[in-house]
């Protein structure tokens, strides 16, 4: 029998990407009640969900870096040791398994994340591969930034602006999400209206946060140009209501 | 009529079949003694009336064809403002604010060997010429990604108007499309300076030639847009108007 299709030429590769780079925490801290076996169980969790998004496996690229363990690292998104690009298809993300140890740069990590982005989206550009949404930047944290040698760091408050003034301008959307002992005055001086805080070290309530975030972009954006798009955020209340609804259970 | 098959599909992204939102886009053509009009609209996704601003899109492209006494680019830009004055009109008739019906068009007037196109937004026109291939003649309008685009409701429409006139014998061919399918039917590439740049590619002369037989079925093509690698590419509503020449 003829399959309807037969004839028909193959769908063309994607002209078009969502990029999403998670920025995580696996600093000394991260070793208590096991919270880095904790996420990484849910990072394994949340790449099977996604994958199961034929939508998202067509058009997402992921970046993984790591603030704590070895510094800041840019992590092989394929789950490679060494080598391989910041980004990777979402379809050959393996997650790595990550270790705790280490201090917690938490703004060299967002800078780091928010430079492998950049570099990513001028390569495609000049791909002629456009954006299909606003790049997202999850940060996933269990506690407050410090230096590089441990003491508490207070350059959050200049990274602060530097992030409203990429959203502001659709460079990029920035998430911070937490856990038990993240510093909620940071999360929400870093993501005001798209902070979220899991109760414990609920790393998978937290992947769940951004798996649902990411679907609001998509969903939301659906269709929208950019002239309404400005118009419809200048009528929302706030995008904490993406995080709330999260936290109800209503999403 | 006039030498043409028309096949005009379109079909509901499950984006919007989730919602319940039914389909934005809007297509219509018709046959005017030696011309065909044909045109494609596609409604804003998150505008309320949308789908009522892609209706009043097509039939303007639809109505306005009697401006075109002759085809040249002149013809052409007084056809590309009856059609928007057209629109304009009708959409004041109606309720709420103008940003609500916000549409792309894009509309051919065919008249072999000459062709006027009307281009707002990001739907785009392929062309099959003879031995030629398939030409990407009018691209998709995109900002500086793929959710930028203008509106037939825009105040920034007048400078974002594309229209002319085509003059080739030799084409056979034409395929208008909402944006719904861009991911999945063109390739990226790059022009003549080097530049990146949609394509055509080879194969998508495929969806013409298969039409160019009577017997060829338009829900086979309804079928392969609601496919799951179509499906993937692009959760948006999917339209495709083809005109093939008898």
């Amino acid at each position: 029998m003829t399959s309807p299709a037969v004839g028909f030429p193959p769908v063309q590769s994607s002209k078009s990407r969502l990029l999403i780079t998670l920025v995580v925490d696996t600093s000394s801290s991260m070793a208590r009640d096991d919270a880095i076996g904790q996420l990484n169980e849910a990072l394994r969790s949340w790449r099977e969900s996604v994958h199961a998004d034929n939508h998202l496996r067509h058009i997402s690229e992921i970046a993984v870096v790591t603030f704590g363990a070895g510094g800041v690292r840019v992590v092989d998104p394929t789950g490679h040791e060494r080598g391989g690009e910041p980004f990777a298809p979402i379809t050959r993300f393996q997650p790595p398994t990550l270790r705790a140890g280490g201090f917690s740069p938490m703004v060299a990590g967002i800078k780091q994340g928010l430079q492998v982005m950049d570099q990513r989206r001028q390569a495609l550009a000049r791909e002629g591969i456009q954006m299909a949404y606003t790049p997202l930047v999850f940060l996933l944290t269990d506690g407050a930034p410090s230096d590089e040698r441990g003491k508490p760091c207070e350059l959050w408050r200049n990274l602060a602006p530097e992030l409203r003034r990429q959203e502001q301008e659709q460079g990029l959307m920035f998430f911070a999400f937490g856990v038990r002992g993240a510093d909620a005055k940071v999360l929400q001086a870093l993501a005001p209206d798209k902070n979220y805080q899991a109760d414990g070290t609920d790393f998978a309530s937290v992947l769940g946060a951004v798996r649902q975030s990411i679907d609001r972009v998509v969903r939301s954006t659906e269709g929208v140009r950019t002239e309404e798009m400005t118009a419809r955020l200048k009528k929302r209340k706030s995008a904490m209501d993406w995080i709330t609804d999260h936290a109800r259970g209503d999403a | 009529m006039a030498g043409w098959r028309v096949v005009p599909v379109s079909v509901t992204g499950p984006e919007h079949v989730r919602r319940g939102a039914g389909n934005q886009d809007a297509f219509a053509w018709r046959a005017d003694g030696d011309r065909l009009v044909l045109a494609v609209a596609d409604g804003a996704g998150s505008a309320v009336r949308s789908a009522t601003g892609a209706r009043l899109a097509v039939d303007a492209a639809c109505d306005a064809t009697a401006v075109l006494d002759e085809f040249g680019a002149e013809p052409a830009r007084r056809y590309a403002g009856r059609v928007l004055g057209l629109f304009d009109r009708r959409l004041a008739r109606l309720g709420g604010e103008r940003g609500d019906y916000a549409t792309t068009l894009i509309a051919v007037v065919a008249r072999p060997p000459a062709y006027v196109f009307l281009a707002v937004g990001d739907s785009f026109l392929v062309v099959e010429h003879r031995d030629g291939g398939a030409h990407l003649v009018v691209p998709p309008d995109n900002g500086p990604s793929l959710g930028s685009t203008v509106f037939l409701t825009s105040r920034g429409r007048a400078t974002a108007v594309r229209c002319g006139v085509i003059e080739d014998p030799e084409i056979t061919g034409l395929a208008l499309c909402s944006d719904g399918v861009l991911d999945a039917v063109l390739a990226a590439g790059r022009d003549a300076d080097g530049e990146p740049a949609l394509l055509a590619p080879a194969d998508f002369t495929a969806y013409l030639r298969m039409f160019a037989d009577p017997a060829a079925r338009p829900s086979d093509l309804a079928e392969r847009l609601r496919s799951p690698d179509f499906t993937a590419s692009s959760a948006d509503d999917k339209t495709m108007v083809l005109a093939v020449r008898a």
